[in-house]
């Protein structure tokens, strides 16, 4: 625990030492406890040790240097890369919100990426990016700069 | 030794082996190729080296009917007992796909309600890896017996010690329920969750989904909210469970562990320049966010649901706290139905697990729409409102830009119980945005008016130099200080390390009503 920390402790009264050390906001909490359960408090555990590895800058999982880590071989088709999910929604993207569309950055037939910015709709005086959920091909727009859109309405779809 | 003794070793390490396989090498095998890792092999990369103590290896099914007297189920098909995560205690349950397809019977059910009893007397976290088909129906009611047990537990321990599901495979019909009752859960890629599968909903219903599509983690995440992560395989989803209880208590009695608080803050002058001088443009809060925590050390909950309002982990000086931040890139910013369910819960896990709240603010008010109001939005953003002020950690507010109305409120305001509450010079905090009060206070000078358009401009500029200004908060305040950007770490770090010690009181109650 820093310096200042335990400064801090016992300007509030505390004791200091161990994890967790303050008292007084440790009590305070279990007067607490009591009072939104109507029973008894829970009994008290015992604090960690404050030689908790987490304190430490290497966390002990990993093996010692030199020492082969045997216990586990994970197997390739584990780690191999997934195809992205798709909802069947993905292709139609819809206006999250009733505003007015004041810029389109993409044509049809262009490539666009996932929550890349296709055109932007400004609503509740904002500029608000709408993007699609999925990679793929423009495959139609739906609206220009200037229209006004419902929210649920189909902006554009995807191929 | 004598040869007796010696025999029995013998047998016991036979036994030990056996049972260890689990359903046997050509069902691991497979296991393996359709992308998973099995029971026993999760827990080893979860769990500190050498540190898992199993309980319940040798427990066998009590099954009589339909053929299953006498066949012999390892562990009965979920691996129980504790170990240790960064050399803290936790309890595990890992179910064993590979053993009659990992179907929860009596014993299997009653193994994970014992493991969760003793968290609960441990006061240590628990961790419950679901890979099931679901129910073992040759165990009839029994099955189902051994599944509300784990359900009476989870609700037990729920707000006592932080429980974690990981969703590694299937996990279909009432077994869906226990990560429901649980704090936090994780979903791989290829798992899927759902209360009826797409047979019963195509025989109910006529519709027709496939079981990626109705409960994969796109579907879980994106659209329903259930689940907080989503993660590529078995080994990302081990590595996010460890990384998430590295920022909690391992009970509600003791605080999140102190890690090494670094030097003094220093200030960050990219932070005066993030916010867009034009209120209409809008700007990634999380830039703000990681520049403001330790080391850029941010964990998002469910990054892909209700994406406008931002909620995770981060530490402040080495201290754990709760983020809650509007995202003025989507929807404005603006609260909605499932923005407010979402900031609510984490909400009260900080505040049962003693991490402090820290908000940062930048919203136009509730968001409009028919849907919203008959959705609910009452009642849902009420129970934002209801969980902040219920909420007795220290709690720190920065408004960063709009702070409008009854959004303002909602988000930790003064009056909800924030101890310190900050204010950017950019910060307009008012009833209303400037053009639409000006629409309310002034139709009818408006209508009179000859030159419509300049007469509004003009009472525009008015209201908004007098009231979209921090200053007439802090006159009231509302606000206690308004700060250069650039500085906000160190006024964030100073004002939690000042509420260390805070203590708040509430009435005697069995519990509060939140509007559920």
């Amino acid at each position: 625990m820093a310096k200042e920390d335990d400064e801090l402790a016992m300007a509030a009264g505390a004791g200091v030492g161990g994890h967790g050390a303050n008292l007084w906001a440790r009590h305070a909490r279990e007067d607490l406890q009591a009072s939104h359960s109507l029973t008894a408090p829970l009994a008290r555990w015992i604090p960690e040790p404050e030689d908790s590895p987490l304190l430490a800058a290497q966390p002990p999982r990993d093996a010692a240097p030199g020492e082969p880590d045997t216990e586990i071989v994970i197997p390739e088709s584990v780690l191999r890369a997934r195809p992205p999910l798709r909802l069947p929604e993905d292709a139609f993207c819809r206006s999250p919100i009733a505003g007015l569309v004041i810029a389109v950055m993409s044509v049809a037939g262009e490539p666009v990426t996932r929550h890349r910015p296709v055109m932007v709709i400004e609503a509740m005086k904002m500029q608000n990016n709408v993007a699609p959920e999925a990679d793929g091909v423009l495959k139609a727009l739906h609206v220009a700069p200037g229209d006004s859109v419902k929210a649920g309405q189909v902006l554009f779809e995807l191929e | 030794m004598e040869t007796a003794t010696k025999e029995r070793m013998r047998e016991l390490e036979r036994s030990r082996q056996r049972l260890h396989l689990g359903g046997g090498g050509d069902r691991l095998e497979k296991q393996h190729v359709s992308g998973k890792l099995s029971a026993r092999e999760r827990l080893t990369l979860l769990l500190d080296r050498k540190s898992f103590r199993e309980s319940g290896m040798f427990a066998k099914h009590n099954g009589r009917l339909f053929g299953m007297d006498g066949k012999e189920l390892p562990a009965d098909g979920v691996v129980t007992g504790r170990g240790r995560i960064d050399g803290r205690l936790v309890h595990v349950a890992s179910q064993d796909f590979t053993v009659a397809g990992g179907s929860a019977g009596e014993v299997h059910g009653n193994k994970i309600a014992d493991t969760l009893k003793c968290s609960l007397k441990t006061g240590s976290p628990f961790i419950f890896i679901n890979d099931s088909g679901g129910a073992r129906v040759q165990e009839g009611v029994g099955s189902l017996a051994g599944y509300a047990r784990i359900f009476y537990q989870n609700v037990m321990l729920s707000g006592v010690v932080p429980q974690i599901s990981l969703i590694c495979g299937p996990c279909a019909g009432g077994a869906a329920y226990s990560p429901a009752l649980t704090d936090f859960i994780i979903q791989t890629h290829d798992a899927q969750m759902f209360i009826t599968g797409p047979a019963v909903i195509k025989q109910v219903t006529g519709e027709i989904v496939d079981p990626s599509e109705l409960g994969g983690p796109r579907a879980q995440m994106n659209k329903s909210g259930v689940v907080h992560f989503v993660a590529e395989n078995d080994v990302e989803a081990v590595k996010i469970c460890q990384r998430l209880l590295s920022f909690l208590p391992n009970n509600n009695l003791e605080e999140p562990p102190h890690l090494d608080p670094g030097g003094a803050p220093r200030d960050d002058d990219s932070l005066n320049e993030i916010v867009p001088e034009d209120p209409k443009n809008s700007y990634d809060v999380k830039t703000i966010v990681t520049r403001v925590v330790d080391r850029a050390d941010f964990l998002e909950v469910q990054s892909d649901f209700a994406k406008n309002l931002v909620v995770g982990f981060a530490r402040i000086r080495g201290r754990s706290v709760g983020v809650i931040a509007n995202q003025p890139s989507v929807l404005a910013g603006a609260l909605d139905i499932d923005a407010s369910d979402k900031g609510a819960r984490f909400v009260r896990f900080c505040n049962a697990f003693n991490i402090p709240l820290l908000t940062f603010v930048d919203i136009p008010g509730f968001l409009p729409g028919v849907d919203q109001e008959y959705g609910g939005i009452i009642r849902h953003g009420a129970k934002l409102l209801f969980a902040y002020s219920a909420a007795t950690v220290p709690k720190v507010t920065v408004i960063l830009r709009k702070a409008y109305g009854g959004g303002y409120i909602a988000m930790c305001s003064k009056e909800l119980g924030a101890d310190c509450t900050l204010a950017w010079p950019s910060a307009e905090i008012a009833v209303m945005g400037a053009e639409a009060a000006v629409e309310v206070l002034f139709r009818r000078e408006l209508v009179a008016a000859q030159d419509n358009g300049s007469k509004r401009r003009e009472l525009v500029q008015q209201f908004t130099d007098t009231f979209a200004t921090p200053y007439v908060a802090a006159g009231l305040r509302l606000v206690d200080d308004i700060i250069e950007p650039a500085t906000t770490r160190a006024q964030v770090a100073d004002a939690f390390q000042a509420l260390a010690a805070k203590r708040d009181w509430r009435p005697q109650k069995k519990h509060g009503l939140i509007p559920l």
